[in-house]
């Protein structure tokens, strides 16, 4: 699933980004948003508002739909 | 002497401090921002025996996008002897990774931990020692917006700085991977196992394997972060305090949003800059220090030094409350020849104390009236930045912005650019495309007025009733929309995107606004003021030599053009817009002592009034603005925006002036 389908106050890791466009590449590393990285949902509209670690993101859905990440299972 | 051979590179994410910290170390100053990608070129500068060179941000080694493929460069050049890898304190786990990847590179590595400042509010305790014997390298501790700790970095890089030590080894799987590359991939100056690591990235980039090796690879090194950071970083339960999270669903949702927005604008711009600055105290600082204690005694020295028949008069807008006020006004008596001794007198009196002399105007200009509005607007400015409110309001508005083929990061440059459209031309850096950064810099030359022009629109509009300015504002805001959406469909891009963090929200510190502030008044005062008195010396040559004249006259035809009609008339508005060449807000100053000072046949009606200042407001801002557009986009790209924005800015008034007309409107 992508960054843009979790829903407001989920969980999830980042598995992949879209490798194959710089342009949008180069955005989401500035964010630190490697592969590996957990982060949570908080908003949704106007635009995707997410943490990572202790900072906060805000991102376009045109982003968010090209990040690929795996929900976290809370057992 | 340094060796220009011997390097310390700072290294890390973007927005994280490093900027400032290399400014700290070397003593140079330059604005930083709070927004990430603002090294745009690499700085040098020295440090002890070594050249300290700031790299762009970096994420990972594995270099994928532009940015790091510098950095990677600048990394693998000889005799870079040590990494200062700046990290913000408070995401620790997510940075260590890159600290894990340059250690690997055998270049010794320093860790500086940025940003401490943000732990107690956040509740984290750090154990520095811990951290230090952990990673076996040299871990300090800076918070380099007001430069604590910097000293302890600049021993330590004086100090020869131990090997990096023996780092922990990935999965069996992935170790067998990187070992089947060969010594032939080795990269000047960094260890081969690093080498063989971007090797194997390379290869296995595009591969269609399920899991990408270089996130088995992250996944491996972050798991490692995690675990060291759980023994060196304290946390408490909750991330964010629940007050951050409630103003922030405020602040970001669009309706109550925009109410703060408005907030915010009339508290800050209107009764902040406008009445208390544009109005209070530059009325304090025209009228009583320039007016009565430092321009009198300067015309009289310049009266006696430079003897010729004339008398002085007091312009009929040297009323204390005038914006544009005017210190030096002379007659010459009627029936008398100047000799030539006192022509030349005069012409040396009009250069320096005369009606458009440098002390009397461009001085007293950039004193009295522009350098008080900037510097309030400034702080104005310095106060939201410091807030973290300008991420939000790019958030809350990026939609909008896309309309006119922006997006919401372009917000930053265009509200600074109501303090100075020049400065805010060179913040269009942080626009991440050539494309967005030209059209973002056209749009501030168009149609935002920075703050002393608006104050000086303001003045000469009101004179008409305030109907004239909010028309004005309206007429000007739409012709901003409809350029913009325009601008976008000449020259579309695909993908516009945008992201951007969101620093805590937190009380401004008063600290931290006043840097800000004296940063950009310090910019402002060397890069602006000196344009005031070029402008001063330029209108003076120009009266002397008759070229003014000569441009007054060729103008008239595109006057007549624009509905306005009597001899006298035509002549005002050509000057005014010949003195809008050098600055919009002379020619306002210039509108403002027509409306003042003239007789009945001179009054401009209404429209007359609105036609001249739309025209003179989409005009080019100043000098300044046009020699900072040479500077960032080159010839080509200025001389065409130039001559568009002129082009815009008559037919704009031309088409303002007949639709009214038609209407019946402000007749």
């Amino acid at each position: 699933m992508s960054l843009k389908e979790l829903k407001e106050g989920q969980k999830a890791t980042i598995i992949s980004l879209p490798f194959d466009n710089d342009n949008y590449l180069h955005k989401i590393l500035a964010m630190g948003l490697l592969p590996g990285v957990e982060v949570e949902k908080i908003i949704d509209y106007p635009a995707i508002v997410i943490d990572a670690g202790y900072s906060r993101f805000s991102l376009d859905s045109n982003l968010g739909s090209e990040i690929k990440v795996k929900q976290n299972i809370i057992y | 002497m340094q060796n220009p051979e011997r390097k310390a590179l700072l290294v890390g994410s973007p927005n994280v401090g490093k900027s400032s910290l290399f400014n700290q170390l070397t003593g140079s100053y330059s604005i930083i921002s709070n927004y990430p990608g603002t090294t745009v070129s690499i700085s040098h500068g020295v440090v002890g025996d070594k050249t300290l060179i700031d790299t762009p941000g970096m994420y990972s080694l594995n270099a994928i996008s532009e940015d790091e493929k510098i950095s990677l460069k600048c990394l693998s050049q000889p005799g870079v002897e040590v990494l200062l890898h700046v990290v913000d304190t408070k995401n620790l786990e997510r940075m260590l990774s890159l600290t894990m990847e340059l250690m690997e590179t055998g270049i010794p590595v320093i860790l500086v931990l940025n940003m401490i400042d943000e732990l107690e509010p956040l509740g984290l305790k750090l154990d520095r020692e811990k951290l230090a014997s952990e990673l076996g390298i040299p871990v300090l501790i800076t918070n380099s917006a007001i430069g604590e700790g910097v000293d302890e970095v600049k021993n330590q890089l004086l100090k020869a700085v131990p090997k990096n030590p023996e780092l922990i080894k990935y999965s069996e799987e992935i170790e067998k991977l990187i070992s089947t590359e060969g010594d032939d991939v080795q990269i000047p100056n960094l260890s081969l196992r690093t080498s063989r690591l971007l090797k194997t990235f390379q290869e296995h980039e595009k591969g269609s394997d399920s899991e990408p090796f270089f996130f088995s690879v992250q996944k491996e090194r972050f798991r490692w972060a995690k675990e060291l950071t759980a023994k060196c970083l304290e946390t408490p339960g909750k991330k964010f305090q629940i007050f951050q999270e409630r103003v922030d669903s405020f602040l970001l949702n669009p309706w109550s949003g925009t109410v703060i927005l408005f907030i915010v604008l009339y508290l800050g711009l209107y009764q902040f800059v406008g009445v208390f600055g544009a109005g209070t105290v530059v009325d304090y600082i025209q009228a009583t220090i320039f007016g009565k204690y430092i321009n009198p005694p300067l015309i009289q020295v310049g009266e006696k030094l430079l003897p010729f028949p004339h008398k002085q008069v007091l312009a009929p807008f040297s009323e204390k409350g005038d914006i544009f006020y005017r210190t030096s006004k002379y007659t010459i008596p009627e029936g008398i020849e100047l000799s030539t001794s006192e022509k030349f007198y005069k012409a040396i009196f009009d250069l320096l104390v005369g009606e458009y002399g440098i002390l009397t105007m461009g001085l007293t200009y950039a004193f009295a009236l522009v350098l008080p509005i900037v510097f309030f607007f400034f702080i104005f400015f310095s106060t939201l930045e410091d807030s973290g409110y300008f991420p939000r309001l790019s958030l809350l508005i990026d939609r909008c912005f896309k309309f006119i083929g922006l997006n919401g990061r372009a917000v930053i440059p265009l509200v600074l650019g109501f303090g100075c459209d020049t400065m805010a031309t060179v913040v269009t850096r942080i626009l991440e495309t050539r494309r967005q950064r030209i059209l973002t810099a056209f749009l501030l030359a168009l149609a935002i007025p920075c703050s002393a022009q608006m104050g000086a629109f303001a003045a000469v509009l009101s004179v008409r009733g305030s109907g004239v300015f909010w028309t004005w504002c309206g007429v000007v805001f739409l012709i901003f929309l409809v350029v913009g959406k325009l601008a976008s469909l000449v020259f579309p891009e695909e993908n516009t995107v945008f992201y951007m963090e969101l620093p805590p929200l937190r009380i401004p510190q008063w600290n931290n606004i006043w840097l800000k502030t004296r940063a950009r008044m310090i910019w402002y005062f060397f890069e602006v003021v000196p344009l005031f008195i070029f402008a001063s010396v330029l209108i003076w040559l120009g009266q002397l030599t008759g070229f003014l004249d000569f441009c007054i006259n060729a103008l008239t035809p595109a006057i007549k053009l624009l509905g306005f009609s009597g001899a006298e008339k035509i002549r005002a508005m050509s000057e005014t817009i010949i003195f809008g060449f050098f600055r919009r807000d002379y020619s306002a100053a210039h509108l403002y002592e027509i409306q003042k000072g003239a007789g009945q046949h001179m009054l401009l009606s209404q429209l007359e009034l609105l036609t001249i200042s739309v025209i003179l407001t989409l005009f080019l801002p100043c000098i300044a603005q046009f020699l900072i557009m040479l500077k960032e986009f080159g010839i080509k790209v200025t001389l065409i925006s130039s001559g568009t924005i002129i082009m815009i800015a008559f037919w704009g008034g031309v088409v303002v002036n007949r639709t009214f007309l038609h209407l019946g409107w402000l007749l």
